[in-house]
């Protein structure tokens, strides 16, 4: 299992030009989509904690470390509190398979968080905190960071393009015939709306991808969904009514609020229809990530099987108003 | 046949979790180890029902395609012509019935842009498709709350 410590060794020991050592390597039980490996590197008085990323065999996603590389090293430019980049290993020449390697960043990692012991104030302060950074993230000039030549602008056809580009994913991995997927995806072509602009997409804002150090917020984690599009695709992802336990604080933290706070600090308008549209497309995402990680399962790529997403399916016929 | 396929699941998912789970002490590992004992209980719980459910779908399938015949290209109708002239017998084998309806689904997810332009037909699909929703024999556990919520975080990794 610990088959990387030799190499990592070699990769870190070049990169600073003096014998490094690795020490307390273990790979995590977070993240669905890459190895999670933490460790400590030692070198002269020196002694750093931190993370590879790698890119797994198999995977409940396929996404590109060259782009978020590029985020990460753009984003560093800001206020936004990012994972530090140490070294990129793209073309997996280094450890097997194309892997980033940053800082530990400080603080724990609480999926339900807004939903823990804590008392409601504390946890409401929490929840601005942390969809505070969303909007920031939404108001990030993407231009000035250069970060158009590495992220296409979908323009205001954000919302077809993503079915496209799910439809793409979906093709890609399916094992068998998916009719309630069809259904879903026909709605979606015919109620898409138009994007009023293009910001800075996470992608996969969570209060699980943040980590916390007692309540405040130390780093916004794993970027590698990230892309340009519409706004709205990232506030359909966090008023998901599938994942309300994560983003919500039942009758002070509602998707209303969420949104309310999120137009107040960017000073965008929130269309509530295409929000409605962007949970749609949300578990459309999620039903295409459970058939990637079966598809890598029966592949024999990926170590975690599950269940056909049929509960999900009936949602989403629900949500379309089928 | 004892034991049966419903207690070799179980006796085995009984050792995993008895003999075996408590020695786990890696957490990628132990954490692994926890889904594969739910997709065995799963399994376990809805085996017996899976040739009777992939029937129903099959039969409940060409129904939607037979009363959207008319709203379907010609190439569609043949290939459903062809697939319903081979209808497997009542004691086939379980792969033979599972090729049966996978070329059925495949024809109705070819044929779903056609059928959502038919009100009446496109009810009919989504009433089928929610039935199969109750009925599908394995079920999916949702997300909960995790007190190992190990990631990327200093605190836990020490």
């Amino acid at each position: 299992m610990n088959d990387i410590a030799e190499p990592l060794g070699r990769w870190l020991t070049d990169e600073l030009d003096q014998p490094v050592r690795i020490e307390n390597l273990r790979r995590t039980s977070a993240g669905y989509s890459r190895e999670n490996w933490l460790f400590d590197a030692t070198f002269g008085t020196e002694r750093l904690a931190l993370i590879a990323r790698r890119d797994p065999e198999g995977s409940v996603l396929q996404t590109d470390r060259g782009v978020e590389a590029s985020v990460l090293q753009a984003l560093e430019r800001t206020d936004l509190p990012v994972p530090r980049l140490r070294w990129v290993d793209l073309t997996g020449e280094k450890l097997g398979r194309p892997t980033l390697v940053m800082d530990l960043a400080r603080g724990t990692c609480d999926s339900f968080a807004l939903n823990g012991d804590l008392p409601v104030a504390t946890r409401l302060g929490l929840a601005h905190r942390i969809y505070g950074l969303l909007a920031r993230i939404h108001l990030v000039d993407w231009h000035s960071l250069g970060l158009g030549e590495v992220l296409e602008d979908p323009g205001p056809a954000a919302a077809l393009r993503s079915v496209d580009h799910w439809e793409f994913e979906l093709r890609r991995v399916q094992l068998e015939p998916e009719p309630e997927l069809a259904v879903v995806m026909a709605w979606l072509r015919a109620n898409a709306p138009h994007s009023p602009s293009t910001v800075l997409v996470h992608g996969d804002f969570k209060p699980g991808n943040v980590l916390l150090e007692g309540d405040e917020v130390t780093v916004v984690l794993d970027w590698e969904t990230v892309h340009l599009g519409d706004p709205h695709e990232d506030l359909g992802w966090v008023t998901n009514p599938l994942r309300a336990g994560e983003h919500r604080i039942p009758d002070v933290w509602e998707p209303e609020h969420l949104l309310t706070h999120w137009s107040e600090q960017t000073g965008l308008e929130v269309d509530d229809r295409a929000v409605h549209w962007w949970n749609v497309l949300a578990n459309l995402k999620l039903a295409v990530i459970v058939l990637t990680g079966n598809h890598a399962f029966v592949d024999h790529r990926l170590d975690r099987y599950y269940q056909m997403p049929v509960t999900l399916y009936g949602l989403l016929l629900d949500m379309i108003g089928a | 046949m004892r034991p049966n396929v419903s207690e070799q699941l179980d006796g085995i998912r009984r050792v995993l979790t008895q003999v075996i789970a408590p020695h786990v002490t890696d957490p990628y590992a132990a954490s692994i180890l926890n889904g594969l004992l739910g997709a065995l209980g799963s399994l376990a719980a809805g085996w017996s029902n899976v040739a009777q459910f992939l029937r129903w779908d099959a039969d409940g399938t060409a129904t939607v395609l037979t009363t959207a015949r008319p709203y379907l290209d010609e190439g569609l109708t043949a290939e459903l012509d062809e697939v319903l002239d081979h209808v497997p017998e009542a004691d086939c084998d379980v792969l033979v019935l599972e090729e049966h309806h996978r070329r059925l689904r495949a024809l109705l997810e070819r044929a779903v842009p056609a059928i959502v332009e038919q009100p009446t037909i496109s009810s009919l699909l989504v009433g089928h498709l929610r039935a199969r929703i109750e009925r599908f024999p394995f079920s999916m556990v949702p997300p909960t709350r995790n007190p190992q919520t190990g990631g990327i975080s200093a605190d836990v990794a020490r």
